[in-house]
């Protein structure tokens, strides 16, 4: 036990792998054991234990807030199933989505990334820092209300607000990053005969794209976040929508069906621009 | 009006103190002119303000008095005429040791637009050997000529491009990268070569090796070189001429300085090595102590002085030390 506290620990690969995979299966397990007890105390020959937590002053659990596992699988299968006019649930709620969150990522990117290079400049950077610390402080949840009253309540307030969550984070971000390119590699590119808009392309941009790459990974939570809580507030499909639905009908099977898809989307996703950002190798040093 | 390609004249550089707001001087009224081909070592302790005059030749820096100019034209920003090799190494982290080396016909070859238009056409066409698409593109061709220029240069600063071409920075040693950087300003043919502390970080055997390069790429190239350093004996071996900075110093009426001045000027034969009867010399303990009294011993400063140099080995060149 005391070995957990050294920090010149080395460990096997094997070992590695145990203790990534050893949370999760304890997690699991402990779920398995909880929602089968809650399940047994609410068949008949569990009397006798119900009655005897009543005289504790517990109540007995509700099974439906703890569904099975085969119950959350039967509810996943059944949400692949096309109805009647060919929808297939699931798919239609995750590209929804997915195609809320990539648009409104990608439209912060697209500004944030020259907004951020742009602090090079020291007049730019006065200009846009205060603002963007500024807007970042602010919870993009709270103009919800606002995004509504000016874009409708079609599919640009969703992706609206994604960027005004996440831009300021990005951009910002990237005038940290940009503080840290060395000022010699810039003069040396400048003898080298590069203009400024060179400077920027080829010794800022191009050395701290695979950091950029980390910045934009690191939003996924909050943007993911953001689309989801629009879409519980006002949505006809959607990830959000339907767990929001499910939670009315207090369909528990289904709110962590998506849950552990929506859980799986965003892990996938941190794998991939994790695996793009190791690509590059000489920014691993 | 002369022909100094360098001229610092009534350079005072200042800033205000970050901790009472009162203007710290850093150099006090430097004047210094260089000729063509002069190979200037600058000395000083740390902090003397060596960087800030390297800095002020090179345009990042301005003066706060005064003015800096390059061939009778006063430095308002960073040009091409200097090449940097500084303290740190400056290469470009993303590129490998060959492309670092063309960075500089690169930029000054083609446009940025070129750039982000042709890199993946010629990738690719470099992927499928397509050599007609290659011969097409000028943005192809201005590479492959910087290619195999690069190569020539490399290999003259005694890299090999063939085997360590496609290596990154981090996977090159302290030497082969500061090889590297004085490749990458060499292709551009700069009319200054400014050097910053190169050498520090690298060992003793490297160190000597690098002195060699910087000495046979000023005569190769003919350039005017501004070298850095702390190490006396560094200085003393590579230059032509010594400029000693130090912030310890006398003004006329016995009163300590603000700042730093140039209290030793002096010509040298410079020759990458130091002949070892110069080096066992009164004259070279006389000359080094003579520094370092006036650079570093701040409870004893000096009056601004002359320093006579005598010893005959002191003023042959490395060929001729070589030749006896």
């Amino acid at each position: 036990m005391l070995n957990a506290f050294r920090t010149d620990t080395k460990l096997s690969s094997r070992e590695t792998l145990v203790l990534n995979v050893l949370p999760f299966i304890l997690f699991f397990a402990a779920y398995f054991v909880l929602t089968y007890v809650v399940h047994w105390l609410a068949l008949p020959e569990a009397n006798q234990a119900v009655q005897w937590l009543s005289a504790q002053g517990i109540d007995s659990p509700n099974p439906r807030l703890l569904p099975l596992p085969s119950d959350i699988w039967q509810s996943f299968l059944s949400s692949l199933k096309p109805d009647s006019a060919g929808h297939v649930q699931l798919t239609e709620d995750v590209c929804a989505t997915l195609r809320r969150f990539t648009i409104g990522l990608s439209i912060s990117t697209l500004f944030a990334i020259p907004l951020g290079l742009f602090t090079l400049f020291p007049k730019w950077r006065e200009f846009w820092v205060p603002i963007l610390g500024w807007f970042d402080k602010v919870q993009a949840l709270l103009l919800w209300p606002i995004l509504l009253l000016f874009l409708g309540l079609d599919e640009a307030p969703k992706i609206a607000i994604v960027i005004v969550g996440v831009l300021p984070g990005i951009a910002l971000e990237i005038a940290r990053l940009v503080e840290l390119v060395k000022k010699d590699q810039i003069y040396k590119a400048q003898t080298l005969g590069a203009t400024e808009m060179e400077v920027v392309w080829h010794v800022v941009y191009r050395q701290i794209f695979p950091l950029i790459i980390a910045a934009i990974a690191a939003t996924f939570k909050a943007a993911w976040g953001y689309v989801i809580a629009a879409e519980m507030s006002v949505a006809s499909c959607g990830i959000g929508y339907r767990i929001f639905l499910a939670k009315r009908l207090m369909d528990m099977p289904t709110i962590l069906a998506y849950v552990i898809v929506a859980m799986l989307i965003m892990f996938a996703a941190d794998l991939l621009f994790g695996w793009w950002r190791r690509s590059y190798r000489w920014a691993n040093q | 009006m002369n022909n100094h390609i360098i001229k610092i004249q009534n350079c005072t550089v200042s800033y205000p103190s970050a901790k009472n707001g009162q203007r710290v001087t850093v150099l006090n009224d430097i004047n210094l002119q260089l000729q063509k081909g002069e190979l200037l070592a600058l000395v000083g302790t740390s902090g003397c303000g060596k960087s800030t005059i390297l800095s002020a030749i090179l345009g990042s820096q301005f003066p706060t008095k005064g003015a800096v100019f390059i061939d009778n034209k006063e430095v308002t920003r960073v040009t091409r005429d200097c090449g940097l090799v500084p303290q740190n190494y400056s290469l470009f982290t993303n590129n490998t040791m060959l492309e670092n080396a063309i960075a500089g016909p690169i930029l000054e070859g083609t446009s940025l637009q070129e750039r982000i238009l042709f890199t993946p056409i010629v990738f690719l066409a470099d992927l499928f050997k397509a050599q007609k698409i290659l011969k097409l593109i000028r943005y192809s061709r201005i590479r492959d000529e910087a290619l195999a220029n690069a190569k020539e240069i490399l290999r003259r600063c005694g890299l090999d491009p063939e085997k360590d071409g496609g290596k990154y920075p981090y996977e090159l040693s302290g030497g082969m990268r500061q090889r590297t950087a004085i490749a990458q300003s060499l292709m551009m043919r700069p009319k200054i070569l400014l050097l910053d502390e190169p050498f520090s970080g690298l060992d003793e055997k490297t160190r000597q090796e690098m002195l060699d390069l910087i000495y046979e790429q000023w005569k190769r190239y003919n350039i005017t070189v501004v070298f850095v350093t702390h190490h006396v004996h560094d200085a003393v071996a590579l230059g032509t001429r010594i400029v000693c900075l130090s912030q310890h110093w006398l003004d006329e009426s016995g009163n300590p300085g603000q700042g730093a001045k140039i209290v030793i000027d002096k010509k040298l034969s410079g020759g990458a090595i130091l002949p070892s009867e110069f080096v066992k010399s009164e004259e070279f303990t006389l000359l080094t102590e003579s520094i370092r009294s006036r650079t570093i011993d701040k409870d004893n400063p000096l009056p601004i002085a002359s320093f006579e140099l005598t010893h005959p080995d002191a003023f042959k060149t490395k060929e001729q030390n070589n030749a006896q």
